[in-house]
């Protein structure tokens, strides 16, 4: 089987800054892969240099066998990205915006898979509407009809749940539970771990750039996961360092 | 080919439709110039020597401050909820990217311009209306260079606080030949003299337009990195 995703040895630089280091990893076709880390571990910046939005400093990035550098596009056409921004335009109908997207991936039935995608995410009766008049909420359900309309065999997602209300969120997961249930690859970077650990079956924490741990989630409890993502992301050494630094003179 | 070319159209459809609903870009530069231009005439008597030279600067400063405040808001739309890395992950390229772009700005620049063009004919009372269809050509091929050079300067600095002010300082330099070619040219159709007879500006504008244009299409991949 190809690996969906395979990083060998990926930095990414933005100047002086280092927000990935020599990252390896593989996600094989099929899985859904969590990342968690604290702001500024590199979540968003992985997810960039695999959606090919940014192009790693060191090492070599593959999305289906396919290098993201020389075969960029084909690479592109496979993959769906959400992010917690929607990248919808605001002065355009949730349909228009839908339907550029879909020229775009150049979809032929573009018009219909739109209507199905708003359908199927509660956003049919608002098809018309202007995009500024948007909750959250419903930019979120928009930008994920937006990444599946292409249907990828690769959904990247950077906090998916951001903004969300309980009832958005549920459909959120049990979108998320038929991508993946059809054998396709899911890679969701976010701060939730208990969300993340319930719909993936592998994990993954980045910590200031570095993949610090990596497994499957089989036989792994909430507790169990916090317990081993505050050790690696040293969150309580950060408090105590602060609580010390409060201290001397 | 055809692909890439349907890809530019899709974007530059997209940013016309976002204009005609939002009506952020067109009305902001068409005033702006039309400001200049009615300002400038509360200074300028009718009969003042040299009038020709003189007017074609006026309108070649609103025009100017019209089109730099045009193409710095170029990204604007592409700004809101960070549609921007919606492009950049869907498969177009980014050349493609540049050129829808580049057609939707020099659609907003003509229109504008035009606008300007119009209010000047007006405010300083152009004798001769047969000179308007020539200075739309300048119009065209003075937009055309400015749309080239400002989509690439309006992308590189997209991520920048003080991009207004980092893109003026970038872009009058380069613009420099476009202008002098625009408003000389624009000063001898003031005068009468026929467009043919602006062999040299006409050519020295159509090239600089093609150089920036192809220049850009070659770099642009680089310019819009993360």
């Amino acid at each position: 089987m190809t690996d969906a995703v395979r990083l060998e040895g990926v930095s990414k630089r933005y100047g002086s800054i280092v927000a990935l280091r020599e990252v390896d990893l593989l996600v094989p076709e099929g899985a859904f892969l969590s990342v968690f880390g604290p702001n500024g571990a590199g979540k968003t910046t992985l997810l960039a240099v695999l959606a090919t939005i940014a192009r790693p400093t060191e090492g070599r990035v593959a999305v289906f066998g396919h290098d993201t550098l020389a075969d960029g596009a084909l690479v592109r056409s496979q993959v769906g990205l959400v992010s917690h921004d929607s990248f919808a335009y605001d002065n355009l109908t949730a349909l228009e915006n839908l339907l550029f997207y879909g020229r775009l991936y150049g979809i032929g039935d573009a018009g219909e898979r739109s209507h199905d995608m708003l359908d199927s995410l509660g956003l049919y009766g608002r098809r018309n509407d202007l995009v500024c008049h948007f909750s959250q909420g419903m930019r979120q359900r928009l930008a994920i009809a937006r990444a599946l309309l292409h249907d990828p065999r690769l959904l990247l997602l950077d906090e998916p749940f951001s903004g969300l209300d309980i009832h958005a969120a549920s459909t959120l997961s049990e979108l998320l539970a038929s991508f993946y249930s059809e054998r396709r690859t899911v890679v969701m970077a976010t701060h939730r771990l208990e969300e993340g650990l319930s719909l993936s079956d592998r994990l993954a924490i980045l910590a200031s750039g570095r993949l610090v741990f990596e497994r499957p989630t089989a036989g792994l409890s909430a507790d169990a996961l916090q317990e081993i993502y505050l050790r690696h992301v040293g969150i309580t050494n950060v408090f105590q360092e602060e609580r010390g630094s409060r201290r001397r003179p | 080919m055809r692909r890439f070319l349907m890809f530019a159209a899709a974007i530059a459809r997209k940013d016309l439709l976002s204009e005609i609903r939002g009506r952020e870009f067109l009305p902001a530069m068409a005033l702006f110039g039309v400001l200049v231009v009615l300002v400038t005439s509360f200074a300028i008597e009718p009969g003042i020597e040299d009038g020709d030279r003189v007017r074609s600067g006026v309108l070649w400063i609103a025009l100017t401050f019209a089109f730099v405040l045009g193409v710095g808001r170029s990204f604007q739309t592409e700004r809101q909820n960070e549609a921007i890395r919606g492009l950049l992950a869907s498969p177009v390229g980014r050349p493609a990217i540049y050129l829808g772009k580049l057609f939707a700005n020099v659609v907003f620049l003509f229109v504008s311009g035009a606008v300007i063009l119009a209010f000047f004919a007006v405010v300083y009372d152009l004798e001769s209306p047969r000179a308007i269809p020539p200075l739309l050509a300048v119009l065209f091929l003075c937009a055309l260079g400015f749309a080239g050079v400002g989509t690439l300067f309006a992308a590189l600095t997209l991520g920048l606080r003080s991009r207004d002010a980092v893109l003026s300082v970038l872009l009058f330099p380069l613009l420099s030949p476009l202008i002098l070619a625009g408003s000389r040219s624009t000063q001898a159709l003031l005068a009468g003299q026929p467009l043919l007879g602006q062999g040299f500006w006409l050519v020295l504008m159509a090239v600089y337009d093609v150089v920036f244009v192809v220049i850009s299409l070659l770099v642009f991949d680089y310019v819009l990195e993360e």
